[in-house]
């Protein structure tokens, strides 16, 4: 899989989606050319089974009425299939405020751009998170899986359950462009929540930076999910910016100071980046080993990709899971 | 300023300064100027800011510091800083050290613990020296005194030291300058110093010169020991009446006290001590710098001659808090008149002495005046006694009464000589007058009628400075014009004589000549009574007669003898008939000490230095000295420290140095040899080398900036 064109890799930069808009065009890019890249299709024969008939009652919607079966028997029949999808995925999303970092370049009325300290055009982590999302459900869609969408951020946002239709993807879609974000990341209680709601057992995909304070309750969270019996894979999206600690446009002074602010809690602080990189960089490091030990653990598959990942890796992660899954 | 740091280009050094604030300028303006960035989550941030921002502050600061110093060094070592003085280049000229050491023993060094201080910094002085250099003491007061001459024994030097003591004399630093100097002038080689330890005070350079100044090569050093605010009063006058009459008035005694300090003093307390005992006590307020009189009434019922002082409250300096006196008391003038028999006049009897016997008797209230009279010249014995001796119109005197006159006089008598119908001119000139008469004038001729009332002369010139005519002085203290001479004795004044009242035509009035030593005779040119004048009826007649005894009487002590710490007294002793006999006599002379002194009146010895004199030098010590000649009643003199000693004022050291310190005379300056001047040379470049090791500085300094700058 890792053999697709460089052509198709240079189509599927985000920065090069972001400008594209529409996010169901994005997602049928992304998967097309996704699909186009590989050598050979591994997925087909996904096909709608027929079940029985069943009589018609009053109430039935008239267009599921079989009318071959009535011009030879002159009664009403409703024709019923096995449910078509062998796989139910979830997507969830994290859209507290730190996911709104950085600032979208791809949205020029935004009066924050200014302060956007990236010095190349950069999206946003939900917006890049949108276009991954976006292009598993077209994907998965196209494979016949349902999908289900839920986001959130201390509370349970919206939950859209596992469906295979195309409304339904359509539906997913336009949550996606309305999404916003809000200043709180409790993401343990909403996880245990969705832990309950999810009856049948399928595949989790969990898209957040992961800024919770108490990092315990979230793997907690996710925990129970893989308890409930659900395959789930954590895609932890992060800024090249907070990978790295670097790219601050400071001008000629590298001791140039700046004046941090949390978009969370709005807690300021400031200082000179480059003289506490070292220090920034591995704190962040223990941050992320944390997750990858704790998740490792509980055999929950752990992908940190930034937004300048181009998305069809993250769809291979997204295959090579549902490999193991099928 | 032996190692002064001089610029060859000063103006790189303060555009060096300006520079140098460029970056603490910089610091100051970005200082706090952070841009804003919202950041997802600065939880992390938050976790290494903590221990990095003191170390980057820290670093920050270190940065400043180090480009501050870098600006400052640049300029400093464009502006080619050099040392002025090369200390080699003296050395060079031999090591030795010539030291003379002046050590002030003025009085004024007995303030407090001053003398003991400067003797302790000579003694550092000394130790200072090596055994090759040399050194000389000098001892200085109002004369320099070289007790260890240059040498480089030390012992003799401080034994010298040891045996120091300051003295009552006043400071007089130019002589001990002057003596320096010529001590240190000849000597070929080695470094020449002069060390002055003293107080520096302003009194002793008062009378200095452009040429005591030092000779250019020698340098001065200054040890000021002096006290840092001095605090002193003395007394600094003393006017005493040198002779207390026997007056209804007491007599006034004023002492002036100075207050030299720069601090009030209250209720200082004076004493009069007269014959060791205490006679009155006066207290003063005195302002700093200022001075107040105590006034002393004084009374005698004797006649003596006596002694005194005046005293004040111990101070920090008490040499000058006494200061001595002599004064004498009598108890009357003796005057002495000579006249003709009462002459006839219709029915009255007349007598020449008529008015002056009143006006004498009548002054008794205020000086007690014995009168005495006869027709012919008493004999010495009697006159001896008489302080005055009048001649009133005395027709004729044999040669033996002239020579009796003649004697008296030259003893120190007082003679008055008044004219009238009597009078023979020609007897006088002949008895008394010519080259060595006593005589103040020769008479020429009468003019004037006694009896025309009509005609007159007034007296229309009076020397109103002469001690007998400055009672008169004043507006409205007698007028002499208003009595009328009817008939007056022209006369011409002899050899040395002087007139010292006149009449409207030019005539002389009263002549006055003195006699001897201390005699003197005054002659009027008219009548002392009514006979050719109105004189005696008008109110001046008393006064001016009174005036005219004192003055003759009391001639002999005007000069009350005060003496000054260090001067020669020279003792008189009178000559008499026998004054061959006297010569050799004996004169003993106690100091205040009791220590006695004895003066052989004999010609030749170093103490006569003029006829009838001895002189006495060993006046050290202020106070009281008695003069004691066999037979005789002992005399006194006093001596007084010189009070201006006493404004204890220094003058500054630096401002000495440039008024002493000599500008170097090219002309005479030796032509160095050349191995000096390539030595000198090589040591200007030394010194003007300093600009290498700061450009060394500033890149060892940008350096260390860059890497310190670039560990993040």
């Amino acid at each position: 899989m890792q053999q697709h064109s460089t052509v198709g890799r240079t189509f599927l930069d985000p920065t090069i989606l972001a400008r594209i808009g529409n996010l169901e065009l994005i997602a049928k890019f992304v998967v097309e050319g996704f699909i186009s890249g590989l050598h050979k299709s591994p997925y087909h024969g996904f096909s709608v089974e027929f079940s029985q008939y069943r009589q018609y009652m009053p109430g039935d919607d008239p267009k599921h009425i079989d009318w071959k079966a009535y011009a030879r028997t002159d009664r009403y029949y409703i024709k019923q299939f096995e449910e078509e999808t062998n796989l139910n995925c979830y997507l969830l999303l994290d859209t507290s405020e730190s996911m709104a970092h950085p600032v979208d370049d791809a949205q020029p009325n935004d009066a924050a751009t200014a302060e956007n300290g990236a010095g190349t055009p950069s999206l946003s982590k939900l917006r890049y998170s949108s276009f991954l999302i976006a292009s598993l459900a077209y994907f998965m869609a196209k494979q016949r899986d349902a999908v289900g969408f839920a986001y959130f951020d201390d509370v349970l946002r919206q939950y859209l359950p596992a469906r295979s239709s195309t409304s339904h993807l359509h539906s997913i879609l336009l949550t996606l462009e309305t999404l916003e974000t809000t200043k709180n990341t409790r993401m343990g209680t909403p996880l245990h929540q969705i832990a309950e709601r999810l009856t049948k057992r399928g595949l989790v995909l969990f898209i957040s930076d992961l800024y919770d304070e108490n990092h315990e309750e979230v793997i907690a969270g996710l925990e129970h999910l893989r308890y409930e019996g659900h395959e789930v894979i954590v895609f932890h999206v992060l800024a090249e910016q907070e990978l790295e600690f670097t790219n601050f446009e400071t001008g000629r002074s590298s001791e140039a100071l700046i004046r941090f602010i949390d978009s969370e809690n709005d807690a300021e602080i400031i200082t000179t980046p480059q003289a506490i990189q070292e220090s920034y960089l591995s704190n962040f490091n223990d941050f992320l080993d944390t997750y990858r030990l704790a998740l490792r653990q509980a055999d929950i598959d752990y992908n940190i990709i930034t937004t300048a990942t181009p998305i069809d890796l993250a769809l291979a992660s997204y295959l090579a899971k549902r490999q193991g899954v099928l | 300023m032996p190692f002064g740091l001089t610029f060859l280009t000063a103006s790189f050094a303060i555009a060096g300064a300006i520079g140098a604030s460029i970056p603490l300028i910089l610091h100051l303006l970005n200082r706090e100027r952070a841009r804003r960035l919202i950041f997802s989550t600065v939880r992390f941030i938050q976790m290494s800011h903590q221990t990095n921002v003191r170390r980057h502050k820290l670093k920050r600061l270190l940065l400043l510091l180090m480009r501050i110093l870098m600006l400052a060094l640049l300029g400093l070592a464009f502006a080619r800083p050099f040392f002025a003085d090369a200390p080699e280049i003296i050395q060079k000229t031999g090591g030795k050290r010539n030291a003379v050491i002046v050590l002030d023993t003025s009085y004024s060094m007995q303030y407090e613990d001053v003398f003991e201080n400067a003797k302790k910094e000579v003694g550092k002085i000394l130790d200072g020296l090596d055994a090759s250099d040399a050194a000389c003491l000098i001892l200085s007061s109002d004369n320099a005194r070289v007790v260890a001459p240059l040498g480089s024994e030390f012992a003799h030097i401080r034994t010298a030291l040891n045996n120091a003591e300051p003295s009552n004399e006043r400071t007089d630093y130019l002589d001990a300058m002057q003596t320096a100097d010529e001590i240190l002038q000849p000597i070929p080689i080695g470094e020449k110093q002069v060390y002055l330890i003293a107080d520096m005070q302003k009194r002793g350079w008062e009378n200095f010169i452009e040429t005591d100044k030092l000779s250019p090569d020698i340098q001065i050093h200054f040890v000021d020991v002096g006290a840092e605010k001095p605090q002193n009063y003395a007394i600094t006058q003393i006017s005493v009446p040198p002779v207390v009459l026997k007056e209804q008035k007491a007599s006034q005694l004023v002492a002036r006290v100075r207050n030299f300090g720069d601090e009030p003093v209250e209720n200082l307390q004076v004493r009069l001590f007269i014959d060791g005992n205490v006679i009155d006590s006066v207290e003063l307020d005195i302002e700093p710098d200022d001075f107040a009189d105590a006034v002393f009434k004084v009374e005698f019922q004797d006649e003596a001659t006596h002694t005194g002082w005046v005293e004040l409250p111990e101070d920090a300096l008490s040499i000058d808090n006494k200061r001595y006196f002599t004064l004498q008391s009598l108890q009357s003038i003796k005057v002495h008149a000579v006249r003709e028999e009462p002459r006839t006049r219709g029915r009255y009897q007349t007598v020449e002495t008529f008015f002056m016997k009143k006006a004498l008797a009548s002054g008794r209230a205020a000086v007690q005046i014995d009168f005495t009279e006869s027709v012919s010249v008493p004999n010495t014995s009697t006159l001896a006694s008489v302080d005055v001796l009048i001649l009133a119109d005395v027709a004729e005197l044999s040669s033996g009464e002239a020579e009796r006159v003649k004697t008296y006089v030259a003893a120190g008598g007082g003679l008055i000589v008044t004219v009238g119908n009597n009078i023979s001119a020609d007897t006088y000139k002949q008895q008394l007058g010519g080259e060595t008469g006593l005589m103040p004038c020769d008479f020429v001729q009468t003019v004037g009628d006694a009896l025309d009332r009509e005609q007159f002369r007034v007296l229309a010139t009076v020397k109103y400075e002469h001690p007998i005519f400055v009672p008169f002085k004043e507006p409205n203290h007698g007028d002499f014009g208003k009595a009328r001479f009817y008939r007056i004795f022209q006369a011409v004044p002899t050899k040395d004589a002087s007139v010292i009242a006149a009449y409207d035509d030019g005539s002389p009035a009263l002549f006055e000549k003195p006699y001897g030593t201390l005699g003197r005779v005054l002659c009027f040119t008219s009548t002392i009574d009514r006979e050719w004048n109105d004189l005696p009826i008008r109110a001046v007649y008393l006064p001016f007669l009174h005036e005219s005894i004192k003055y003759l009487a009391l001639k002999d002590v005007d000069a009350a003898p005060n003496y000054r710490v260090g001067d020669s007294v020279e003792l008189k002793v009178s000559d008499d008939e026998n004054g061959e006999a006297a010569r050799s006599r004996e004169i003993a002379v106690f100091n205040p000490n009791n220590v006695e002194t004895r003066l052989q009146r004999n010609e030749g010895t170093t103490e006569v230095r003029s006829r009838g004199s001895v002189f006495y030098d060993d006046t050290a010590v202020p106070g009281i000295y008695s003069v004691h000649t066999s037979g005789a009643v002992p005399s006194y003199f006093v001596v007084n420290v010189d009070t201006t000693e006493s404004d204890l004022a220094a003058r500054d050291v630096e401002e000495l140095t440039s008024m002493l310190k000599g500008t170097v005379d090219e002309s005479v300056e030796e032509k160095p040899t050349a191995e000096l001047v390539a030595q000198y040379h090589e040591d200007v470049e030394k010194n003007q080398n300093v600009w290498i090791y700061l450009m060394l500085a500033v890149f060892a300094l940008a350096v260390t900036e860059m890497f310190v700058a670039n560990r993040v």
